[in-house]
């Protein structure tokens, strides 16, 4: 027990600057377009997407994990699986509390819009492509998973860095960047929005939830040997 | 009482052998010192021992069992690296509260004790922390986790003088209340030489020697004379260092058998600080070939 409250410490205090920034910067832009639409424009329409750079900055944040914990939990004794353990445990209360949050400051909006009668103010999610009515707990769900995600993509792009250096890491990005420009030109994309489209919000949830999990457990595969030195 | 048994152990990076087929034991409690000059693989020797870098073959094992990735001997190890110890964006107290949950023998009241005998501000982030007050956090945290092996790598780096001798104060105090193993790797050997009970020296990878302390006079020595004298005297002993200067030659020797006097050579005490020396000159004499 020791073991993990003193991870999520240590993570907690690794990470906080990081989450105060970028929270602080991400409220000021809501309250900012909100006074704008409020005393200076009138016709308007406003629309903010929160979502996005939220993932963006979990993609970021699981891309420097690695780097700025592994060998400092070596160095406290821990075993690759049990810093896996902990890793993992952290991710899914990281991408929970802010999926709570995410999804409370889109309603949080939504109550505000009603109340003031904003017309032209919108707050914007990705799941609105698939349904526009979405209910607030299929949100929640589908942002908890998709963090989950993006930070396990990050930690994959990390151990790549870590373990193959700049080059391996750059190739793999290429090969990331590549597989999309493939999948347009072959035009792949077609029968995968079909499926998006054809599936409910919570099978779309449980195939991320599944990707995720094989992605974790092919990092702790990879983790289970991976020296703390670079060199 | 600590065991750790080095079995053949090797570490390879790429084409470069930092370790080669070490073979030894150390028992516990003592102070040892590991010495060697740079380039040895005492650090890399160190991670292993700590867990944090696998070896390429071999094994080592602590009390029977295998160090890495075994979490029962882990937590029994306390490991101070020469830098990146601690968290940047922590503070001095967060990372002292941090070590609390991970070190079972955590003596929390001797941190405290500590924190103030080196001064540190408590509220200072890592960052902002100068080398000498950072290598004191280190030097705060092998002492006070308490471990049973406390492995310092360089942990005086930065220090001055005072605190380095307070260092020194604190460990033979720390010693004398809850023996363990430590095991210290350092530079500033002639400061600290007084305070091993055992010395290992590492040389290109390989065990040049280990040795009680106390034996040390009657281990290493050595001798000059005329060439011819020299080469008959050291042919019996294994010859660490050489030199030749006009028509006098010097020889640094590991000693295999008694020691006789022989009038027609002199022979002299080599401290450890020396013998590093002497290592580290035929080091660069081999790459200079």
């Amino acid at each position: 027990m020791n073991l993990v409250k003193g991870s999520f410490y240590v993570f907690f205090q690794t990470y906080k600057k990081q989450n105060v920034i970028f929270w602080s910067v991400l409220l000021a832009i809501v309250l900012f377009s909100f006074f704008v639409v409020l005393t200076l424009v009138q016709d308007t329409f406003f629309m903010i997407i929160l979502s996005v750079p939220i993932y963006i900055f979990f993609v970021t944040m699981g891309s420097k994990w690695l780097t700025s914990t592994f060998s400092y939990f070596m160095k406290f004794g821990l075993t690759r699986l049990q810093y896996v353990g902990v890793t993992g445990l952290f991710f899914l209360c990281w991408s929970l509390v802010t999926a709570l949050f995410s999804t409370g400051l889109h309603q949080g909006i939504f109550f505000l819009n009603r109340v003031l009668e904003l017309e032209q103010f919108m707050i914007f999610h990705p799941l609105y492509f698939i349904n526009p009515t979405i209910a607030f707990h299929f949100m929640f769900l589908f942002d908890f998973v998709l963090l989950f995600l993006c930070l396990l993509c990050g930690l994959l792009l990390n151990y790549i860095f870590f373990k193959f250096g700049l080059v391996g890491g750059y190739s793999f990005i290429g090969l990331m960047v590549f597989i999309p420009i493939l999948a347009i030109a072959l035009k792949w994309y077609i029968p995968l929005f079909d499926v998006v489209g054809e599936i409910t919000i919570v099978s779309f949830c449980g195939v991320i939830a599944l990707v995720s999990i094989v992605l974790y457990t092919f990092i702790a595969f990879c983790l289970r040997k991976l020296s703390a030195v670079t060199g | 009482m600590m065991n750790i048994q080095v079995r053949n152990v090797t570490k390879k990076y790429k084409d470069k052998v930092a370790l080669n087929k070490l073979n030894f034991t150390i028992e516990g409690p003592k102070i040892v010192g590991f010495l060697g000059h740079n380039g040895a693989g005492k650090t890399t020797f160190l991670n292993i021992l700590s867990g944090i870098i696998p070896t390429t073959d071999g094994e080592l094992l602590v009390n029977g069992n295998p160090v890495f990735n075994t979490a029962q001997v882990l937590r029994d190890i306390c490991f101070i690296a020469e830098t990146g110890n601690f968290q940047q964006d922590m503070t001095v107290e967060q990372s002292l509260k941090a070590n609390r949950y991970f070190y079972p023998k955590w003596d929390q009241e001797l941190a405290r004790k500590l924190l103030k005998v080196f001064a540190l501000p408590p509220k200072s982030k890592v960052r902002n922390l100068s080398k000498g007050m950072s290598s004191a956090l280190g030097i705060i945290t092998g002492l006070a986790s308490r471990a049973p092996i406390t492995i310092c790598d360089e942990p005086y780096i930065g220090l001055d003088v005072a605190a380095r001798s307070k260092f020194y104060d604190l460990l033979i105090e720390e010693q004398e209340v809850q023996p363990r193993l430590f095991i210290l790797s350092t530079h500033l050997i002639d400061e600290v030489s007084n305070l091993f009970d055992e010395v290992l020296i590492l040389d290109e990878g390989e065990l040049l020697l280990q040795k009680d302390y106390l034996e040390w006079d009657e281990t290493i020595l050595a001798i000059r004379g005329s060439a011819e004298e020299v080469a008959n005297v050291a042919k019996d002993h294994e010859v660490i260092y050489e030199q030749v200067f006009m028509n006098e030659k010097m020889a640094v020797l590991y000693l295999k058998d008694d020691w006789s006097n022989n009038n027609a050579i002199t022979s002299e005490r080599v401290s450890l600080q020396e013998l590093l020396v002497y290592l580290s000159k035929q080091q660069k004499a081999r790459y200079a070939i």
